[in-house]
C-alpha cells in the first residue's frame, strides 16, 4: 500500500494544541499525550511549516539544505508530514491559523 | 531620549558603603563576602530603591534588630537587617557559606536531570542565585567570582527556562480552550500570558535573569537585545498594539503560534 503523501500544492498548518521543546539540541513535540523526536530533518521540515508555505515550497527548502533533488525532498517530505497529519500535529490551512503575521 | 538605554553604570561609592557596613557592625570582619544585589547593581534603581546587600559568612551572623527570614535550608532562617543609608532604605540579608551550598545542590545538573525539571525553590532563594550573576562586589571577589561560576555551572538556567516554557503550555492550552468556549477575552489575557512566559524563557536562555521581577521584563529586553525578537515588535505584543478590539481572535491566534515558533528556538 502506497504511503500517505501531504499534496503539494497545500498549506500544512501546525495543530494550535502542539507543544514543542527544544531539550539539548532535539526536538520534541507533542499532542496531548502523544509526544515524538524529530532527527534533524524532520525538525527542519517542521519547523518550515509556518502556515504560509506550501508543500511544494518546504520541500524546496529541504532540497536546497540537504542538496537532494526537489522530487526527492518532496516524496520524502510530504509522507512526513502526512504521519504528522495523522497525529493531529499539523493540517491543512483553512484560512484561521492565525500564522504568518507576528514575525 | 530612550528612557531604557542599555548604556548605564551603577553610580556608587563602594569604599563609603564598605566604611559605612563596618562601622555600624554590620559587615563582620571575617565575612567571606559582601555584594550589591538588585536594581543598584543592575543599574535599574530608581530614586524609590532600596539598596539590597547580601553578606556571606561562616558562621550564621545576625545584628541585633535583624528579623529572621524562613528558609528550607539548614540553618532554616537568614537574617535581615534594615537601615537607613544615604537617602535610601537598605536591606541587608545576612547568608551562612554553608546555606549557599545547600542552594546550589538543589539546582544541581544531577537535580535537573532527575526530578522531572521541576524547581523547589522559594522566592528568597531563587533570587539569591538570579541576583548573584548581576551582582556589584563590596569585598569579597574571589569568593563572589568562584560562587557566580557556581551558579552559571549548575542547572540553574534549565530548571528557570522549563518552568517558563511549562507557563507558556499551559497558558496557551487555556486560550485554546477559551476560544473553543467563546471566552475571547479571557483568551486575550491568556494568550498575552503565554507571550510573557515566551519572552521569559527567551531572555533566561540567553542568561538575562529576572523572571521573579515582571517589571523588569523591558529593561531585560534592551539589555539582551535579543536577535529573534526585535524590542519594537515585543512591545507591540507587550502592548497588545495590533489587537482589533472588536475582534480579538485573530490576535490571539497570532500570538499563540508566535509562541509556538519561539518555543521551538529556546533550547533547555
Amino acid at each position: 500500500m502506497a504511503a500517505m503523501s501531504f499534496p503539494a500544492g497545500q498549506v500544512p498548518v501546525r495543530s494550535f494544541d502542539v507543544r514543542t521543546r527544544n531539550f539539548r539540541g532535539k526536538l520534541l513535540i507533542a499532542r496531548g499525550q502523544d509526544s515524538i523526536e524529530l532527527d534533524e530533518v524532520g525538525a527542519c521540515i517542521f519547523k518550515s511549516i509556518d502556515g504560509v508555505a506550501t508543500m511544494e515550497q518546504i520541500a524546496a527548502k529541504i532540497a536546497a539544505c540537504y542538496s537532494i533533488s526537489q522530487e526527492l525532498a518532496l516524496a520524502d517530505s510530504s509522507e512526513f508530514v502526512a504521519e504528522l497529519q495523522k497525529l493531529g500535529i499539523v493540517r491543512v490551512d483553512d484560512g484561521s491559523s492565525g500564522e504568518g503575521t507576528v514575525q | 531620549m530612550d528612557p531604557l538605554t542599555p548604556d548605564r553604570e551603577p553610580v556608587v561609592d563602594i569604599s563609603a558603603w564598605r566604611a559605612w557596613l563596618s562601622a555600624n557592625e554590620l559587615l563582620p570582619p571575617d565575612a567571606l563576602a559582601a555584594f550589591c544585589v538588585g536594581s543598584v547593581a543592575r543599574g535599574w534603581a530608581t530614586p524609590t530603591s532600596d539598596v539590597d546587600v547580601y553578606v556571606v559568612t561562616d558562621e550564621p551572623f545576625r545584628s541585633a534588630e535583624a528579623v529572621g527570614i524562613t528558609v528550607p535550608l539548614h540553618p532554616d532562617v537568614i537574617w535581615a537587617h534594615i537601615a537607613y543609608f544615604d537617602g535610601h532604605r537598605w536591606e541587608i540579608k545576612y547568608w551562612a557559606n554553608g546555606q549557599i551550598d545547600q542552594l546550589l545542590d538543589k539546582v544541581s545538573m544531577k537535580s535537573f536531570d532527575s526530578d522531572e525539571m521541576t524547581m523547589t525553590l522559594i522566592d528568597v532563594e531563587e533570587g539569591f542565585l538570579e541576583r548573584m550573576l548581576t551582582c556589584l562586589t563590596i569585598t569579597g571577589e574571589p569568593w563572589v567570582a568562584a560562587c557566580r561560576d557556581r551558579v552559571r555551572n549548575s542547572a540553574y538556567r534549565e530548571f528557570i527556562v522549563s518552568r517558563s516554557l511549562a507557563g507558556v503550555d499551559k497558558a496557551a492550552e487555556n486560550a485554546i480552550g477559551q476560544l473553543a468556549a467563546n471566552d475571547v477575552y479571557g483568551a486575550v489575557l491568556s494568550a498575552h500570558s503565554a507571550m510573557g512566559y515566551t519572552v521569559d524563557a527567551l531572555l533566561d536562555s540567553m542568561g538575562c535573569h529576572g523572571t521573579i521581577t515582571p517589571k523588569w521584563r523591558p529593561r531585560r529586553m534592551r539589555d539582551a537585545a535579543p536577535a529573534v525578537l526585535p524590542f519594537d515588535q515585543y512591545w507591540a505584543m507587550e502592548t497588545m498594539a495590533d489587537l482589533d478590539r472588536d475582534n480579538p481572535e485573530p490576535w490571539v491566534r497570532q500570538i499563540i503560534s508566535w509562541c509556538q515558533r519561539m518555543t521551538m528556538e529556546i533550547e533547555v
